[in-house]
């Protein structure tokens, strides 16, 4: 006699919605990419700056005594790469689970990066990686009224991990500190953001200490909400009665409020607010709202899918030679332009050998797509690598990513008197500034001073 | 109807016809679909994972709580914790052995010597941090004692008792002490 299925398989293999399940996995590739790319790697500067690291692990100061910029740009540059492929849905599991280790190696070769939310998306990575491969097509039906469901255990593994997450927050909130509301009023101090709220309550009659204390308190209660509602997914997936949809109503405003909170005091905390935004909403808003917005996110995408890969494809593998040779041409230019357009153009250490390994997997993931699955499967696999490349050229060349990087190191190096290496800095860090940012005084500071010791030098 | 309630009360099946009228099924609030489970081997490898998993994740964070040392709040899900509201200045001063054999204190000035975001580690007395970096002065050869203080306020600005940590370098050469002045 075979028993039914016990509450853990319940919690475990129940149908998850496929339209979250798409969504926040391609929402948090995507976010990942531009992430590591545009708030990261300005900070490669300071890898190895005076020799000294601490890595997160005693075995990795082991391996790696000094992480250098090179190794720390290229290793953002490519897991930046792979989360975009993985964005794409190019990237199978053992794609997913190499950016999951490249990911992870970027934050734990070196303290200097102790952002919380990091290890959090190692975690994250890992559940998009363990679960089922699923493509907008399958995800979304021809018509948005229709909901579909797949089994994800590591979906639900991922509302876990968020509860835990939540769960432990709570935890630390309610310590002395913050339940007095001392922890808020310092935060407050700098810019004094609370301050219209804490008049709001003063013209009610609460009085200051009240006002903090209740404060205080009730970041405590946010964040047990937003583990409860984290947990009732786990528990219920879809089945939501009406208590589970309230505790999920609530667990949305709170964690939404929770999080534009912290980005409205400008706490610095890099783009965790984000990654929070969407797990919030694509856990918590009911499946047909986030069913019929996805529907309509992703009807380009599904086009654009279908025409290169039409659902037949997988039935009869285009291998005509022509087009086998068009693919492999493709892939080939592809890969070849970012090792070497793309790498030099960037003007950043380390991107000759991140390029190269992005190249490779290119080539890697396109052989294999064309020996499985054909010619066309291949040269969307090349088209993907387009995309993502393009996108990081984009960020690269759009935005300030290579003026702080340089200035920032121009920065340093004046502090620790390395003047040949600040001079250097800034004038990288001034090819690349924006209208009005130029460090060209902070150059002539510095050539004036070395002038300075020269002549004392040479006194002496 | 007293004949059938009789009937009932042996165990006999009722008549239909004396049968009062069923209520219609209720229909279950949420209709429970069918679950989509893996074969048994698959499953039991499955729950394993979960189990490591999960069990990972609760237990980097209960170790910080388990711990007596609460300066690390890495994975511990302690974002804006009481600790971090903490403003903290790091001083070191330095014995060092000076060209003509004599030790001396020197003060050490770490914006110089490290990168600003270490010395920030330094101010929240980072374990991993503040020995990697006793032990990482104590690697230059003419160091021989590094005395790490770190006076802090706490979030409400309250004066905190400071921390000092006193690091005799453990393979320093004993050097002759700088000679009283006058001698």
């Amino acid at each position: 006699m075979s028993a039914g299925p016990t509450a853990w398989d319940r919690a475990w293999y129940g149908p998850v919605s496929s339209a979250r399940y798409w969504l926040l996995t391609r929402a948090v590739l995507a976010l990942a990419a531009i992430d590591t790319w545009l708030l990261m790697i300005p900070r490669g500067g300071r890898y190895g700056a005076g020799g000294f690291n601490v890595a997160h692990f005693a075995w990795i100061d082991r391996l790696f005594p000094v992480p250098t910029p090179q190794a720390y740009v290229g290793t953002i540059l490519l897991s930046g790469f792979l989360a975009a492929l993985g964005a794409t849905g190019i990237l199978r599991r053992p794609g997913l689970l190499l950016l999951t280790a490249v990911y992870s190696a970027s934050w734990m070769m070196s303290q200097l990066d102790s952002y919380q939310h990091h290890y959090f998306l190692t975690w994250v990575f890992l559940c998009i990686a363990l679960g089922p491969h699923l493509r907008a097509r399958d995800a979304f039906a021809p018509s948005p009224g229709e909901p579909r469901t797949l089994q994800a255990w590591s979906f639900k593994l991922l509302a876990a991990l968020g509860t835990v997450l939540y769960a432990f927050t709570a935890v630390s909130k309610t310590e002395p500190e913050w339940r007095s509301g001392e922890v808020l009023i310092r935060i407050n101090s700098s810019e004094g953001k609370l301050e219209w709220f804490r008049q709001f309550a003063a013209n009610l009659g609460f009085s200051d200490a009240t006002f903090w204390t209740l404060m205080g308190h009730s970041v405590v209660l946010v964040q047990i909400v937003i583990a409860l509602a984290y947990l009732s997914y786990v528990l219920y997936g879809e089945r939501a009665s009406t208590p589970v949809r309230v505790i999920r109503w609530v667990g949305l405003v709170a964690a939404l409020s929770f999080h534009a909170g912290a980005e409205y005091f400008g706490l610095r905390i890099g783009w965790f607010s984000y990654y929070m935004f969407v797990l919030t909403l694509v856990f918590f808003l009911p499946e047909a709202a986030v069913r019929v917005v996805g529907w309509a996110l992703t009807w380009p995408w599904r086009v654009l899918t279908r025409r290169l890969e039409p659902d037949d494809a997988d039935a009869a593998p285009d291998r005509q030679p022509v087009a086998v040779a068009v693919a492999l041409v493709v892939l080939a230019g592809v890969a070849a332009t970012m090792a070497l357009l793309l790498a030099p153009a960037l003007d950043l250490p380390g991107t000759r050998w991140a390029l190269a390994a992005c190249a490779v997997t290119v080539l890697g993931v396109g052989a294999l797509r064309l020996w499985r699955r054909g010619a066309r499967a291949a040269l969307a696999a090349a088209l993907a690598a387009a995309l993502a490349a393009g996108c990081l050229f984009v960020t690269v060349e759009q935005t300030d990513v290579r003026y702080d990087y340089y200035r920032f190191i121009g920065g340093d190096s004046m502090r620790r008197g390395e003047l040949e290496a600040a001079q250097e800095a800034y004038g990288y860090a001034n090819t690349y500034a924006p209208e009005g940012s130029s460090r060209f005084n902070k150059v002539l500071r510095i050539r004036r001073r070395m002038a300075l010791e020269h002549r004392r030098a040479a006194r002496r | 109807m007293g004949k059938g309630k009789r009937q009932r009360k042996a165990g006999a099946k009722p008549d239909k016809a004396e049968e009062a009228p069923a209520p219609p099924p209720r229909a279950p609030a949420e209709p429970e679909p069918p679950l989509d489970l893996p074969p048994p081997r698959t499953r039991r490898r499955i729950n394993a994972l979960i189990a490591v998993t999960l069990g990972f994740a609760v237990f980097i964070p209960l170790t910080y709580y388990m711990s007596d040392d609460r300066r690390d709040e890495r994975y511990a899900w302690r974002m804006f914790s009481a600790q971090r509201a903490e403003v903290c200045e790091a001083t070191v001063v330095e014995d060092r052995l000076d060209p003509d054999g004599q030790t001396r204190s020197h003060p050490l000035d770490l914006v110089v010597t490290i990168h600003q975001a270490w010395v920030s580690g330094l101010k929240l007395g980072r374990p991993d941090i503040v020995d990697r970096f006793l032990d990482y002065r104590c690697e230059q050869p003419d160091v021989r004692r590094v005395v790490l203080t770190r006076d802090c306020r706490s979030g409400a600005g309250r004066p905190l008792p400071p921390d000092v940590i006193d690091h005799p370098c453990p393979d320093a050469a004993p050097a002759a002490p700088a000679p009283a002045a006058g001698s």
